[in-house]
């Protein structure tokens, strides 16, 4: 079993990722999980969003990985039972007391073991295999051979993130938002103190940044020594990033299992991932120790990223007009593309664009405005329509 | 005394101290600690101490030397779950105490490992109160960080010698470093294993000394501490230490902002 699992951070963002291509699912409740200020998912989200991945065929995990204080035990129980009623496939947890009642409670559901463990080594996948757990999320740090023996050794299913932010702690092994914001890490409120600066007496100011996690140039190999889950980051990101990064991993992961990826296609898919992201990437550990080469020395180096031009709510056949709702600024005259998951890309010039009073309009730069284009090609909702990336048109 | 004290040394000659034993730090299985020790040059039935996640080639590395486990080792305190098991499955009897770190605040949690472990230690980053009540509901008796710079990060990277390569500066391997806004200040120390973030005033949990608990972890590592006699008499006669700090026993961390514009 390969699979591709996506980050959401609520239902709308479930239903992109789905949609884009991931197998499966990743999301928070309103407890227990570690964004705690995300807008994440109640109850009836959660149910919604099961049964909208279940109508797909697709799985949902729910997130349950914070480590537990006292206070926070109240109402667990209650909550896995009905994680487990709504039909969740699977909990993602770090603490061994979730782990323990989870099986007490004698639930359906999957317990798979969080990377906020940091497992990196086959005796500890063995010790939480004994508990119980089904499936372990690696540590980021854990490289080729680290994975590969613990496939070996255990047999267990093995998730591994692929693509997004890293900590620069081993995860979970980190209280220095505790210390310097008075926001608990390990409990959802993390505020990325390794991303700030520091003073040392010698001049340059010292950073610690991590840049984020790319694992497309080695997918094959984990493959190979037998990853089964490929893992994105980003339940924070928008619905554009989501889209992007899980179309490209879907359609990199389909042409490697039936043989047919180039290098012209991986080197094309790699661009399209960096363009997308707000900070460089590399591998990291995987296939070598990570030198100075894998971070940032000036504090925080962000791009905004504004390709992401407007969003197909509906396609007028009859009229072959595109309903589009605007999320950056374009005008007549400019070339853009069209992406979606059953769309090839294409380049498209505007020519003309209508507002929702049917007048023609030159600009379209309020948010969220709605307006129609004229289309030949069908789209669908869900299609994404960006900035022309690349000259050269590819299947993406 | 009632309790057990554990000293990680620092510099000074270990001299045997009442009451008290050496926690070793064991050479090549620590990260973040200067003095290390080999297992052939402990005294027989010590305590040993592992704070390193190990990957695959350190869990090899660490079956070497189960042979001298039996002579060696009296108990062991370590954060990765895989020695537990390696143990187990090689039936070896030692005192076994996790030590998370950063992971066990809850006596829920506790418990949970306590059907596997001889003892833990509580995590250093909850309140008094809350270490009360986790003594009040363990099955077995757990223990407590008593003394010394808590540990607030540990990363795979050896992040002092990427920022001196970087930058083109001597590479030293223990620098002070403090947050640019905050002003807080932290010991920072690597090796080949990594980096440990430290507070750089000493955690004085004395305040704790009436608590019944399996073990007090009094980490000397990284403190000038030139005669463990002496130390611990004024230590036991709770004389003041300088640039110490009281962490977070009364300080409650919150992991929920405000909603924006404030709560109404």
């Amino acid at each position: 079993m390969i699979e591709l699992l996506a980050p959401a951070g609520d239902l709308e963002k479930l239903k992109f990722a789905l949609h884009y291509g991931a197998d499966a699912v990743y999301v928070g409740g309103q407890n227990y999980s570690l964004r705690a200020n995300a807008k994440n998912f109640s109850l009836e989200d959660l149910k919604e969003g099961v049964n909208y991945a279940h109508f797909l065929g697709k799985r949902v995990y729910v997130t349950v990985n914070i480590v537990f204080h006292e206070e926070d035990v109240f109402g667990l129980e209650e909550y896995l039972k009905e994680l487990d009623k709504i039909g969740v496939d699977a909990i993602i947890v770090s603490d061994l007391y979730v782990v323990d009642l989870a099986h007490k409670l004698n639930l359906s559901l999957e317990v798979h073991l969080s990377t906020q463990a940091s497992v990196l080594n086959a005796e500890a996948a063995l010790f939480y295999k004994k508990r119980g757990v089904k499936r372990i999320v690696l540590a980021r740090e854990a490289n080729k051979s680290d994975i590969k023996s613990i496939k070996d050794e255990t047999g267990l299913d093995l998730e591994c993130f692929v693509h997004g932010a890293m900590c620069t702690s081993f995860s979970g092994r980190c209280v220095l938002s505790n210390v310097v914001t008075n926001r608990d890490a390990n409990r959802g409120g993390c505020a990325q103190v390794c991303r700030f600066t520091f003073d040392t007496p010698e001049a340059p100011c010292f950073s610690m940044t991590s840049k984020d996690l790319n694992m497309i140039e080695f997918i094959e190999e984990m493959i190979q020594i037998g990853v089964n889950s490929f893992k994105v980051e980003g339940r924070m990101r928008g619905i554009y990033y989501i889209a992007t990064v899980i179309l490209t991993y879907r359609r990199l992961l389909d042409k490697i299992l039936n043989h047919s990826l180039t290098s012209e296609e991986k080197e094309y898919y790699l661009k399209v991932l960096n363009r997308v992201a707000n900070r460089e990437s590399t591998p990291q550990f995987f296939h070598r120790f990570p030198s100075e080469n894998e971070q940032y020395f000036l504090g925080r180096e962000e791009i905004s990223n504004q390709d992401f031009l407007g969003l197909v709510l509906d396609y007028n056949k009859d009229e072959k007009k595109v309903k589009i709702e605007q999320r950056n600024y374009f005008k007549i005259g400019d070339i853009v593309e069209f992406f979606g998951p059953n769309v090839e890309t294409f380049s498209y010039k505007i020519h003309k664009i209508e507002n929702d009073l049917g007048e023609n309009i030159e600009v379209c730069n309020h948010p969220n405005m709605i307006v129609y284009l004229p289309m030949e090609i069908p789209l669908e909702k869900f299609d994404i329509m960006r900035v022309k990336l690349f000259d050269k048109d590819r299947d993406l | 005394m009632k309790n057990k004290f554990l000293i990680i040394p620092g510099k000074f000659a270990l001299e045997k101290v009442s009451g008290c034993d050496f926690l070793f730090p064991l050479q090549g299985f620590c990260v973040g600690i200067e003095r290390t020790f080999s297992l052939e040059n402990i005294p027989d039935s010590s305590y040993i101490y592992v704070n390193r996640l190990l990957d695959k080639k350190g869990i090899e590395d660490f079956r070497k030397l189960l042979p001298l486990f039996s002579k060696k080792v009296k108990g062991i305190v370590f954060e990765d779950l895989g020695i537990l098991n390696i143990l187990k499955e090689n039936g070896i009897d030692v005192e076994t105490c996790f030590y998370g770190t950063h992971g066990v605040c809850s006596s829920y949690t506790a418990n949970s490992l306590l059907t596997d472990v001889d003892t833990v230690i509580l995590s250093n980053d909850i309140t008094k109160e809350e270490i009360e009540n986790i003594l009040e509901k363990v099955t077995k008796k757990v223990g407590l960080f008593l003394f010394g710079h808590l540990p607030y990060m540990y990363s795979r990277r050896t992040l002092l010698t990427n920022y001196s390569k970087h930058f083109s500066l001597e590479n030293k391997k223990k620098r002070i470093l403090k947050e640019s806004v905050s002003k807080k200040e932290f010991f920072v120390v690597e090796d080949e294993f990594g980096t440990m973030f430290y507070d750089s005033c000493v955690f004085d949990g004395r305040v704790l000394l009436d608590k019944d608990v399996s073990y007090f972890v009094i980490d000397l590592h990284l403190e000038n501490i030139l005669n463990i006699k002496e130390f611990m008499e004024d230590f036991f006669a709770l004389k003041a230490y300088p640039n110490t700090t009281d962490g977070f026993l009364y300080r409650k961390t919150i992991y929920r902002l405000p909603p924006k514009g404030g709560v109404k």
